[in-house]
């Protein structure tokens, strides 16, 4: 193997990130070469005094000492986020319902009126109109309607009903 | 979940999270908010954390997080490149003066040069080197918390200690 394939794996042979037979190939040029050694020593140099670099430490009872504080915080945000989430799942409710309402509106105003044709007042079925004396025959209304409009035909239907 | 349950969770990672929480910030105050942080968000979130995957990971990327975010607010995100520090002056006689005035130790000295050099990996560098050698994770763990990939992680570490060595030999000569 040249130097700088090896170079390009010496990084991996100190983490120890390699197969071994990648690892005893350059172990066995490392033997060999100064410069690759060099490298390996001062890549190794970086990564001791990494490791050898301090951080504060607290004991056990540092963490005691902050954890009444962080579960209360912890608990209050917990409430916030459900009053927040049902919040939003009533808004989502009520735009929904809203939604529905306009629509509704929207459709109903402008729905089409199907005028009923005179000739299908006559084919109203005989049972519904038998429960109610009839004040004209079926042949005197339907020369009554044809004189009428069809905003009047449609009352008149709607009393019969009745 | 409840407050016992919880608190063995805390127990367990505090110190954990801190030490990570600190090598990113480099300041105590700021470590310790972000552990504070960042068990307020595990304890509301726990319950939606999926079970199959390491709670250490999902507690790391947290952590992270909020460094990250941290960063961002203090607009810290502007990390120089190796380049600028064989611009800029200053380093040339800080540290010389500072590591033989304080230390008469040559590892000590090295130690304090690694600080200083840390600081000019960027922040993903800074975090994949941070995880290996301190945390010592594998591969697939960083590539898990950072979400990138296990080759992603692998070349960012080598770029980080390639670059370490760089400004550590600069120092050197110095």
């Amino acid at each position: 193997m040249k130097c700088e394939e090896i170079r390009k794996k010496i990084i991996q042979f100190v983490d120890g990130d390699l197969t071994e037979t990648e690892y005893q190939n350059i172990q066995k040029h490392l033997e060999q070469c100064n410069i690759c050694r060099r490298d390996l020593v001062s890549i190794r140099e970086i990564m001791d005094s990494a490791r050898g670099i301090q951080i504060p430490q607290y004991d056990e009872a540092f963490w005691k000492a902050r954890y009444d504080k962080i579960f209360e915080k912890a608990t209050k945000r917990q409430h916030r986020l459900v009053f927040l989430r049902r919040l939003r799942m009533g808004f989502s409710f009520f735009m929904v319902l809203f939604i529905l309402l306009v629509s509704s509106t929207y459709f109903h105003k402008n729905r089409q009126v199907n005028l009923i044709n005179t000739t299908e007042i006559v084919y109203v079925p005989d049972e519904v109109l038998s429960e109610k004396p009839l004040l004209f025959s079926m042949d005197e209304m339907k020369n009554i309607i044809d004189i009428l409009g069809p905003e009047d035909r449609m009352l008149i239907f709607a009393e019969y009903l009745h | 979940m409840d407050k016992k349950e919880f608190e063995e969770i805390y127990k367990k990672y505090a110190p954990m999270l801190y030490r990570t929480a600190y090598r990113m910030m480099k300041n105590d105050a700021d470590a310790l908010d972000i552990v504070q942080e960042a068990f307020i968000r595990i304890y509301n979130g726990i319950d939606g954390f999926r079970k199959q995957s390491d709670i250490r990971t999902w507690m790391y990327r947290i952590v992270m997080n909020l460094c990250y975010d941290h960063f961002r607010r203090r607009k810290k995100v502007a990390f120089v490149s190796e380049q600028d520090f064989f611009d800029s002056d200053s380093n040339k006689s800080t540290f010389a003066t500072d590591s033989i005035n304080e230390f008469d130790d040559l590892e000590n000295q090295r130690r304090q040069n690694l600080q200083k050099a840390l600081e000019y990996l960027t922040l993903r560098q800074k975090t994949v080197f941070n995880l290996r050698i301190y945390e010592e994770l594998s591969y697939e763990e960083i590539a898990k918390i950072m979400k990138i990939k296990i080759g992603t992680a692998k070349a960012t570490f080598f770029q980080a200690v390639e670059k370490l060595k760089i400004i550590m030999k600069e120092m050197e000569k110095k």
